[in-house]
């Protein structure tokens, strides 16, 4: 395997690889027409991403580069968390399309839910529960604003687990199939989840803001309680949590201010899941 | 040989965008994210207004870079309003350099120009008190120790490296255009005297024949290898205005008294040959005959922008004669043995 490509819009990638594994170990996350076997030759790549390892050996590692720009080493039983890591932080370093912000976004009935928050928040749980129960995911990482309409920018990829997230979700859907679920890392544990056919289906499909949640687990908290947001202190949280806020200069703050104006933002600690997403949908829907 | 895509765009973006396939215009983005050139060549098919023809993502990804270049163009103007009040009380001159003063002309090759850094050129029994004016505006210095400062004030050609204390802005205060070490014999006060206001400013540029001896010198006297293309495209971008302005002869003159016609002489042929330009025939005879010419080392740096084993060889001779330039070999020496001691020292202390 050499070269093979990914379109996931808005993005497309093609990837230069000496890993005998990581099409098929990607083609479980990502559909056929996503993944393709070979770069198409009339298609201009918005990355190109070399993925081999430096030296001959088979316990030397992979290195993640694009262009001349080295963002990590993996061992070969890391390589798609690596990979995962390594997309994001092309998309979030590179791309001035969008107005990005650290945050999964999902999208029911034509609204779409924003829930920016720092890891451990459980927003990744939270993110697989609500699409597993019917919402449309578009990331579970970057929330995209197209300045132009400010409308949400579907970036579909697999949903990242980690650590007790991934029982969770075993918990609650048993019948859902985890895959890769990689011990050991950086980040702990880490397992992936595939995007729903509807996420899949709908990934050019823009939503329009409706509601911004900070999720908050807290063990020793109520079973679940709710907290209206003032909204400065919304705008300041996103700006804080935008990979490019800086870059989009005064543009940022009328899109924050427009995007903050036209939603609802909550606060949301809880520790019961099941809970949880039932007050979630009652106040959302 | 193989020219870099970023080169032959450069080179004639008319026949490039006509001739492209989407491998290649991969390539090129790919190229350009790397160098930091993407907003560069936004300027360039603009000024060839070429822009609109371009296919779909490659505008993208221009529009991409342009909005990154604008916010950085921002903020550099910003940095030096702030230093106006500063500098403003000084009764000597302040010179801005590279990027900085590229950007104040309003040349050409900062149309699109990333930068890193604010270089500022003082003469050096100025340098302690532009300092203090510099503390005043926010900018400190580092602890380093000992050795590095002497280092830099001694061997090298610039203090070490400023930086605001809130905004973290990087400024380089330059005593001279060349690392001292390596004994050139450059007369810096004749920068001082091509310099002129800024309008509205209190701060200086050198005249545009300096700007490109200052690129040529760091460009052809230096060891680095990952930016010998962007600064090739700087070289070309600023030979084009002075070709434009008729000053090609006027760059050799000032080259020569200032003692860097080596550089000038083979960076002129170097962009004549890798960007095909038709230099003036008694520009051509100059270099021609010059006893400057530097043939090998100019193929070393051709070599260098292929691949392969020929491209590292070339690269780790490059290295090589690019010390030898910048510090005589008994600095070199001394200062070989002079850090290794002090690592080892660093490395055998006590607890």
């Amino acid at each position: 395997m050499a070269f093979f490509s990914l379109h996931t819009p808005p993005f497309s990638v093609r990837i230069d690889t000496d890993s005998p594994t990581l099409f098929n170990d990607l083609s479980v996350l990502y559909p056929p027409e996503i993944l393709l076997q070979s770069p198409c030759i009339k298609h201009i790549y918005d990355f190109h991403i070399d993925y081999k390892r430096r030296f001959a050996g088979k316990s030397r590692p992979y290195h993640f580069r694009t262009g001349s720009e080295h963002f990590r080493m993996a061992d070969a039983n890391q390589l798609i968390p690596t990979f995962e890591w390594g997309l994001n932080w092309c998309v979030s370093a590179y791309q001035q399309q969008y107005l990005a912000i650290h945050a999964a976004v999902l999208e029911k009935n034509g609204r779409a839910l924003i829930m920016p928050a720092p890891p451990g928040s459980g927003k990744s749980t939270l993110c697989a529960l609500l699409m597993l129960r019917g919402w449309r995911l578009l990331s579970d990482e970057m929330c995209l604003i197209d300045p132009a309409s400010g409308q949400l920018q579907p970036y579909v990829r697999p949903v990242s687990l980690k650590n007790a997230s991934i029982d969770v979700i075993e918990q609650y859907h048993p019948e859902i199939k985890v895959f890769h679920r990689t011990p050991d890392t950086e980040k702990g544990t880490v397992a992936y989840l595939r995007p729903s056919d509807s996420s899949w289906q709908g990934a050019n499909v823009c939503a329009k803001p409706a509601w911004i949640v900070f999720p908050a687990y807290q063990a020793a908290a109520e079973s679940v309680a709710v907290f209206t947001m003032p909204k400065a202190d919304t705008l300041l949280y996103l700006a804080q949590n935008s990979f490019n806020y800086a870059v989009f200069a005064a543009q940022g703050f009328s899109l924050l201010s427009q995007l903050v104006e036209n939603t609802e933002s909550y606060r949301l600690e809880y520790s019961d899941t099941e809970q949880m997403l039932e007050c979630v949908e009652q106040i959302l829907c | 040989m193989l020219v870099p895509l970023a080169i032959r765009c450069f080179r004639d973006p008319q026949t490039f965008a006509a001739n492209a396939t989407a491998t290649c215009w991969t390539d090129l983005l790919q190229q350009a994210r790397s160098l930091g050139l993407t907003a560069q060549l936004h300027a360039l098919f603009a000024r060839h207004q070429l822009l609109q023809s371009l296919p779909e993502t490659v505008q993208k990804h221009f529009a991409w870079g342009w909005r990154y270049y604008q916010k950085q163009r921002g903020s550099l103007f910003y940095e030096l309003m702030q230093l106006e009040p500063f500098l403003g009380q000084a009764d000597y001159p302040c010179l801005l350099l590279k990027g900085a003063a590229y950007q104040a002309l309003g040349l050409t090759v900062s149309e699109g120009r990333l930068y890193s850094d604010i270089d500022l050129l003082v003469r050096r029994p100025q340098l302690t008190d532009c300092k203090d004016k510099l503390f005043f505006a926010g900018f400190f210095e580092p602890a380093i120790s000992a050795y590095d400062k002497h280092f830099y004030l001694e061997l090298s050609h610039e203090n070490p490296p400023l930086y605001h204390v809130k905004r973290g802005t990087a400024l380089d205060l330059h005593f001279a255009l060349f690392p001292l070490a390596g004994r050139k014999k450059l007369n810096t006060e004749l920068v001082f005297a091509s310099a002129s206001k800024i309008a509205g400013s209190c701060l200086q540029v050198p005249n545009l024949s300096y700007l490109y001896i200052h690129a040529a010198i760091h460009f052809f006297w230096q060891e680095e290898q990952h930016k010998l293309v962007k600064d090739l495209i700087d070289l070309d971008l600023l030979y084009g205005q002075l070709a434009e302005q008729n000053l090609l002869l006027q760059l050799l003159n000032d080259a020569q008294q200032f003692g860097a016609l080596e550089p000038t002489v083979n960076t002129l042929l170097l962009v004549q040959s890798l960007f095909k330009r038709a230099l003036p025939a008694e520009v051509t005879a100059k270099l021609v005959n010059s006893p400057y010419r530097r043939d090998v080392a100019r193929a070393l740096v051709l070599w260098q922008l292929g691949s392969g084993v020929r491209a590292r060889l070339a690269g780790s001779l490059w290295y090589l004669r690019g010390y030898h330039h910048k510090m005589h070999w008994r600095a070199l020496l001394r200062h070989v043995w002079v850090k290794g001691k002090l690592a080892w020292q660093q490395r055998h202390q006590p607890g």
